[in-house]
């Protein structure tokens, strides 16, 4: 066997670490806090109207309660944040975008409902890399498209 | 032979280099023009139009509110760089990173009747949060 022929397996062999150790990593990973809130339940609480009981027999219990004086203000909340991660031998990239979906209903001191604050965005949250434009109004709307109750 | 080393290199300097690309974005900016939508003396319900729900709101020291919107765009640079004397029990670690992008927001101030009584905006940590009414023993 010729010098040639015996190092070829272990060039093989050398090659496939090489390639193993090379290989980049892609780690993607998804976290929620709470529950999606509801848009069509919460258009429909009425200002005027609607009284506190009526509030949390429809969204639940608050994560928070502020209170404003004689007034009080309570809080909905649900978070999703998604993370994808590149990793390469020398050089890393991560991306991390966490969005929410967020109420936030005011009451007058009769515990009757004044003002409803609402965002919606928790279902805009994507997987994307550092250069990613993730806030464009295209992904957004689209994004907008596929849940229930954003449809304007 | 050239390009063996061009492979086994990073391999090597993954040890004690490292670079790296970050972007850490929590909440969607404020959308533009949103703040145009409500002046001094707005109805609180036109600040909400605008701006959806707060991320955070208290009550004000003198009556009133304050409400904040915040959204961070992180974006993190950096190369890092560390070497191991043998006769060393530190490791001794060279880094420098660019961060741009801060916490960025904007207060809005009720009075008591829940109308705009002031406006700010920029990096929260600058925003100078005017004093919470203290808890009730």
């Amino acid at each position: 066997m010729t010098t040639q022929h015996r190092l070829l397996p272990a060039l093989r062999g050398f090659a496939l670490m090489l390639a193993l150790s090379v290989a980049p990593a892609c780690t993607l990973g998804r976290m929620s806090e709470n529950e999606p809130l509801d848009p069509t339940a919460v258009r429909a609480l009425e200002p005027g109207v609607s009284t506190a009981a009526q509030v949390v027999a429809v969204l639940g219990a608050p994560t928070d309660v502020v209170p404003i004086g004689r007034r009080s203000a309570y809080r909905y909340d649900a978070q999703k944040t998604k993370v994808a991660a590149l990793v390469l031998i020398v050089f890393n990239m991560g991306h991390v975008d966490r969005r929410s979906d967020r109420v936030w209903v005011f009451f007058d001191e009769e515990d009757r409902l004044t003002h409803v604050a609402a965002t919606f965005a928790s279902h805009r949250t994507k997987y994307a890399l550092p250069w990613s434009d993730v806030h464009s109004e295209k992904s957004m709307r689209k994004a907008d498209a596929k849940r229930e109750g954003m449809q304007p | 032979m050239v390009g063996a080393l061009g492979a086994v290199l990073p391999l090597l300097l993954a040890g004690c280099v490292q670079g790296q690309w970050n972007r850490v974005r929590y909440e969607e900016p404020i959308p533009a023009g949103a703040l145009e939508r409500f002046a001094i003396g707005s109805e609180a319900t036109a600040v909400f139009a605008a701006l959806g729900a707060p991320t955070a709101v208290w009550e004000l020291a003198q009556g009133g509110a304050a409400l904040v919107w915040a959204h961070d765009g992180e974006v993190r640079l950096g190369i890092s760089a560390s070497v191991t004397f043998d006769d060393s029990p530190v490791l001794p670690s060279l880094g420098f990173g660019d961060d741009r992008g801060r916490v960025r927001g904007v207060m809005v101030l009720l009075n008591r009747d829940f109308k705009v009584q002031e406006v700010r905006s920029g990096d929260l940590g600058s925003l100078a949060p005017p004093p919470r009414r203290p808890s009730p023993e």
